[in-house]
């Protein structure tokens, strides 16, 4: 997946989205619970992407926990603690960029009824003014909190697989 | 969300799938019957085409998409429901075009949709579309 240029990765990696997601039944939990916990918790990171992508910074902020803990040294970047620590972050690096996020192949295990853990596979195109663009690829690792019967992300931390600088001419041969 | 609930999240995100592949492999037949007959649909930000009626919306599609690629990626849906009957949803997209004489067109945005039950069966009521980035060759 990481020879023969960027579109043939794009497309290896759409390829195996389709998948179906690995949900690991919790000890403990009722399947009941489980299941409309993994369901909610999908719907939170698709707000989180979404809100990322069209910079809905208050959409972005009821996702996360208060003190979330995001670890983006991944990416080159800091630890930051809180989500108003983060979304400054956000607004700071990814205000001039035009950014697509798209989350795929979610293994989400509830370990108590308040309590998660996920992976995602994660493809993100970052592009900036003057059009230098990157197409990334790689995994957020996450904890999730309940309270008041709402998830949140309460740690998220991003590793990377790949990060390919393209053109736009190269991105899916166009 | 009980399990109802789930379960008819679990049938709308099918029906989309069904709209997705049907579209992308030109199954007509397969594709109208994910549509309301009334349905209002407009994904020129993505693109597409806006259309009012199923069998007005599939006669555009089938002619401007004659001889035309159509990929559709959808992720990361969010559906809820609205009343027992209707629902609203949002996909994240990734589409790309390829015409006949080879011109690409690569779009990243969103759909947004609502959905109705009608005779037992979920269908796509509305549907638009919100871009993010388009790219052309």
């Amino acid at each position: 997946m990481l020879g023969g240029g960027a579109a043939s990765a794009l497309w290896a990696h759409n390829a195996t989205s389709a998948s179906a997601e690995p949900e690991a039944p919790s000890e403990g939990v009722e399947p009941a619970v489980a299941v409309a916990a993994v369901a909610e918790i999908k719907q939170v990171k698709a707000r989180y992407f979404r809100a990322v992508d069209t910079k809905d910074w208050e959409l972005l902020k009821a996702q996360l926990t208060d003190d979330v803990v995001v670890d983006t040294t991944g990416s080159g970047g800091p630890v930051l603690v809180g989500s108003d620590a983060f979304i400054a972050f956000l607004q700071l690096t990814l205000s001039p960029a035009v950014t697509v996020h798209h989350g795929h192949s979610p293994e989400i295990e509830v370990t108590s009824p308040t309590t998660a853990t996920g992976v995602w596979a994660m493809q993100d195109l970052l592009i900036f003014p003057g059009d230098p663009r990157v197409l990334g690829f790689g995994h957020y690792h996450e904890t999730y909190e309940s309270e008041d019967g709402r998830w949140r992300i309460a740690e998220l931390k991003l590793t990377r697989v790949h990060m390919d600088p393209i053109g736009q001419q190269q991105l899916f041969g166009m | 969300m009980d399990p109802t609930t789930l379960h008819t999240v679990n049938s709308i995100e099918a029906l989309k799938a069904r709209f997705f592949r049907a579209l992308d492999t030109k199954e007509w037949a397969e594709f109208e019957s994910t549509l309301a007959d009334d349905i209002e649909v407009d994904h020129t930000a993505l693109g597409g085409h806006q259309a009012t009626g199923a069998s007005n919306y599939v006669a555009l599609l089938r002619e401007d998409y004659d001889g035309t690629v159509t990929v559709h990626d959808a992720h990361m849906p969010e559906i809820e429901l609205t009343a027992a009957d209707s629902a609203v949803g949002t996909w994240a997209m990734q589409v790309l075009l390829v015409r006949p004489d080879g011109q690409r067109v690569l779009a990243f945005g969103h759909h947004q949709d609502t959905y109705g039950l009608q005779d037992g069966r979920w269908l796509i009521t509305t549907s638009a579309s919100t871009r993010l980035q388009v790219d052309e060759s």
